[in-house]
């Protein structure tokens, strides 16, 4: 156990915690992030296996993660769906679109320098980490510096009224699960590196990992509580823990239910911090 | 849960239905639609509860694995060689202790109901393991067999079960004062709990149901397969959700009815059996499954907009499944 | 208030990090005397095959005095979580990693990182595509995939030939190269495949299809399938309609509820794996080459079919 393992691989994790914990605080949810990752996942090895340039690759797999996550957004700011049934929806279309794309295979490239994105080290920091690293501090300057932050808050508190403000409430909505496709697609990414393929169900089980980094952090599921420091710093603390269940030596059974016991413990935790109080932010 | 959005359903129901057979006319064979009924007995036991679950404001992910936990434990006592009754009763039993550790954790610690059952299930899920030792327990006596494998005058057991269910549940949300409860606590617990209703006693309840037809269903699916293993259902949960959606549940409670939830166990089992007879790739089964939600969440709110006040509406989606 | 959640977060962290260095310094301290210390990978726990892969490493690391920890990812079949486990073990410093790649391609950089650190790794099982691996052991399940597929259609002789497959979960190397294999038998046969899909390697779907192909195709003749649990699951789905004595149906891996099916004459055959031999060879592979022994690249284990035959042998 050591602390360069905790942060390469807590990053997928962390980065997907930050995202979905800005559509949390909006009062939304997006089960999508972790279909998405598998998709991108796919996606990219596919084009970097018929040749593609890298960077074209990269750049694919997120404009097809925020094609969903615009496509999500819209239906749940303009249809007014509940965002549960609508992430519920393109989580299941887009673990099928992995799959189907493939044909149920592992992808692969000959290696280059894209490999070397998930091996490299900056300062005994895991590149992959540092990226997450640069993202959490944009969000943060997002949260507490722009306009936009505020109205995150506000819409997961009061939507009605910020709308009634003049705010646009749908456009900024879409940015939100816009924002998560992104984050998903950089999630997508960094595991396509590390596992240097392409496969379609790397991904299963993240949105779910996710959620609930977000709300032992704090997020409520209501919405306009939170900070999605604590999201990201939970998500690493997670990770540790379950990953240190296995080198502790349970086996697996016992370390799910050492699982279970780590995210009910979490989630008291921060219930009795709630008591006494929470932070604005 | 208004009656035209069960019409819609049924009606997309009855199309793919006629869509599926025009394609392929085995579809229509009796022996094939008495197998639709059957696999979809078992996940609508499992819609049953996620509906109830769902009504309150909550969800449950955890049925699945309370499924496994309960019919393993079930197993091996009847391997030791205690009496059939006694191991259904320990299965029921074990499911019910589940569903209220669900329902304790999320009125009384307040832990949301979606971290709450998603850490049960990895629980229960690991329970079954270290029960079972990663084994699976096969071969039981015909008469317990009987409850999966069954026939009465044609009609499947599960089959029978799952409608005896539907019936009693129904008369339960319909016609009592518990029923009207879960209503009333998922469209507002704050007001449910200003009139005086005991908010936490309905929450707990509702789990404990849920945890306890994960049981029956397990029960059920023992016998079906002869066998019982720690690994089985880790899709149940989110199948049951798709099916309960589909069937026009509010997914943050309040509205929505079994009948639906049947319509939309039906709908996912049709499509499921339509691919298999057409030869279309599995891959995409998730696929249509996802399209289908998208569309006929989508076609109710034009339908209802259509003719009822939007504002109403906007009111009541505010809630979420935290309260 | 913020600062107060900071500092707890921060407590967890370090409480943690302090168990988990406790709990690794114990462990050495204990076995201090042991011949080696490696780690031990398998894909997945949703299948007895990797319990008993577990017990046949352990056997060997007690016959050989080695200690070794085995593991599994949680979420099932994931080669990330596998590759999590490899960088552990390099960092701890064991002398070598046995994993089973949950995918051939997807573990190769866990293999290239072990192989900067001077580490041993050997995958029973299923072969990786890249690195550089001491030894490959086990039954290629093409291979194996092809011998179940060819036995079948040759006993059912030369006109008898519409063909169902039930596939793996989708996206798993075993199952794709269990289909692939299959399919060449079924070609070299010039039989008729009828359909193939997935029951994602689980006895309930294996049902479910079945039931649900059953009414499509009013004449099969075999149900080739990637496990048996899937095996055994189409069988109640045939048995339920009577059909069991026109198609015969055949599994893969040796499970003991499979062997007891083939006693019964309901499973025709299926591929012994022997997963505890193949752990077992992983675990002697890997001692000899810390010994600086040179070791085959590739040990080949008989995959024998398990047919009504020579049940007998098997069940003892």
């Amino acid at each position: 156990m050591n602390l360069k393992n905790i942060l390469l691989h807590s990053s997928a994790l962390a980065i997907l915690a930050l995202g979905m914990s800005l559509v949390m605080l909006t009062n939304g949810i997006d089960l999508s992030v972790g279909s998405l990752v598998s998709l991108v996942s796919i996606v990219t090895a596919g084009l970097l296996g018929s040749k593609f340039g890298v960077l074209f690759a990269i750049f694919s797999g997120i404009l097809t993660a925020s094609f969903f996550g615009i496509f999500s957004g819209i239906i749940i700011s303009r249809i007014k769906l509940p965002p549960f049934i609508v992430t519920l929806g393109t989580m299941v279309i887009t673990a099928s679109l992995a799959l189907v794309l493939c044909g149920g295979e592992t992808l692969y490239w000959e290696k280059n320098w894209f490999n070397t994105i998930a091996l490299k080290y900056f300062f005994g920091v895991p590149i992959l980490f540092c990226i997450v690293s640069i993202f959490f501090i944009l969000i943060m300057l997002l949260i507490h510096y722009t306009s936009f932050g505020s109205y995150i808050y506000g819409i997961g508190s009061n939507e009605e009224a910020l709308r009634l403000c003049g705010v646009k409430v749908k456009l900024y909505k879409t940015l939100v699960y816009l924002l998560s496709g992104c984050f998903a697609s950089v999630a997508g990414i960094m595991l396509t590196s590390r596992i240097a393929s392409g496969n379609p169900i790397i991904g299963m089980g993240y949105e779910f990992e996710a959620i609930a980094a977000a709300a032992i952090g704090g997020i409520s599921f209501i919405g306009g509580k939170g900070n999605p420091a604590f999201a990201f710093l939970s998500a690493v603390t997670i990770t540790m823990l379950t990953n240190g269940l296995g080198l502790m030596g349970f086996t697996t059974p016992w370390q799910y239910c050492g699982i279970g016991a780590i995210l009910v413990f979490g989630m008291f935790l921060n219930r009795i911090l709630a008591k006494v109080s929470l932070p604005e932010r | 849960m208004r009656r035209n959005d069960i019409l819609l359903r049924f009606a997309l129901l009855i199309i793919l239905a006629i869509l599926i057979f025009l394609v392929n006319p085995n579809f229509g064979k009796p022996a094939n639609l008495i197998n639709i009924l059957r696999q979809g007995a078992l996940l609508y036991i499992l819609a049953i509860g996620m509906t109830i679950v769902i009504l309150t404001g909550g969800i449950d992910l955890s049925n699945g694995a309370v499924l496994a936990l309960s019919s393993c434990v079930a197993a091996i006592a009847m391997e030791r060689g205690l009496p059939i009754m006694v191991g259904i009763i320990i299965s029921l039993a074990i499911g019910m202790i589940c569903g209220f550790v669900n329902g304790v954790l999320v009125t009384q610690v307040k832990i949301p109901p979606f971290i709450t059952t998603f850490a049960m299930m990895y629980f229960a899920r690991g329970l079954a393991y270290i029960f079972s030792h990663g084994r699976i327990i096969y071969g039981f006596e015909k008469s317990f067999r009987f409850i999966g494998t069954g026939n009465i005058f044609g009609i499947p057991m599960p089959v029978i079960f799952s409608l005896l269910l539907l019936f009693i549940f129904y008369i339960v949300l319909e016609y009592t004062s518990f029923g009207v409860n879960i209503y009333a606590v998922g469209s507002n617990s704050e007001s449910s709990r200003l009139v005086g209703i005991n908010v936490k006693k309905v929450r707990i309840i509702a789990y404990l149901l849920s945890g306890f037809l994960s049981a029956f269903a397990g029960l059920i699916y023992t016998a079906r397969l002869n066998a019982a293993e720690p690994v089985v259902g880790a899709s149940f949960p989110l199948d049951a959700i798709a099916a309960v959606i589909i069937g026009g549940t509010s997914i943050v409670g309040g509205e929505g009815n079994l009948f639906g939830s049947a319509i939309g166990v039906l709908i996912c089992t049709v499509i499921i059996n339509g691919m298999n007879l057409m030869g279309i790739s599995s891959l995409w089964q998730q696929f249509v499954i996802g399209s289908i939600i998208l569309i006929i969440i989508t076609t109710q709110t034009y339908t209802k907009s259509a003719k009822i006040n939007i504002p109403i509406l906007r009111s009541r989606k505010i809630e979420s499944f935290e309260k | 208030m913020t600062k107060k959640i900071i500092i707890l977060f921060l407590a967890l962290l370090f409480v943690g990090a302090i168990l988990m260095a406790g709990g690794a310094k114990e462990t050495k301290v204990e076995k201090a005397a042991l011949f080696a210390k490696m780690i031990f990978i398998v894909k997945s726990m949703d299948n007895p095959f990797w319990d008993s892969m577990i017990e046949g490493a352990k056997e060997a690391a007690k016959d050989l005095n080695i200690e070794i920890d085995a593991l599994a990812p949680i979420k099932p079949y994931n080669v990330e979580e596998q590759l999590r486990f490899m960088e552990e073990g390099i960092t701890k410093g064991v002398d070598a990693i046995i994993v089973v790649p949950a995918d051939s391609r997807g573990i190769v950089p866990g293999i290239e990182k072990a192989n900067a650190a001077g580490i041993i790794v050997v995958t029973p099982n299923t072969k990786a595509a890249g690195g550089n691996v001491v030894t490959w052991d086990g039954a290629a399940n093409f291979d194996a995939g092809y011998e179940v597929a060819k036995y079948i259609l040759s006993e059912l002789g030369g006109t008898r030939k519409k063909v169902i497959y039930l596939e793996g979960t989708p996206g798993n190397q075993t199952a794709y190269d269990r289909k692939e294999g299959a399919m060449k038998a079924i070609k070299e046969a010039n039989a008729t495949l009828l359909a193939s899909q997935t029951a994602k390697f689980s006895r309930i779907e294996g049902q479910n299809v079945m039931e649900n192909l059953l009414q499509q195709f009013p004449e099969i003749d075999c149900v080739i399938t990637g496990n048996d649990e899937m095996a055994l699951g189409a069988i109640e789905a045939i048995d339920a309609t009577g059909r069991l004595d026109e198609i015969k149906v055949t599994g893969f891996d040796g499970n003991n509820d499979a062997k007891r099916a083939i006693k019964e004459g309901r499973l025709m055959v299926t591929g012994d794996q022997r997963p505890d031999a193949q752990a077992y060879w992983g675990v002697v592979a890997a001692a000899m080459a810390l010994k600086g022994m040179p070791c085959p690249k590739e040990i080949y284990l008989p995959a024998p079919l398990i047919t009504k035959h020579n049940i007998d042998q098997y069940l003892k």
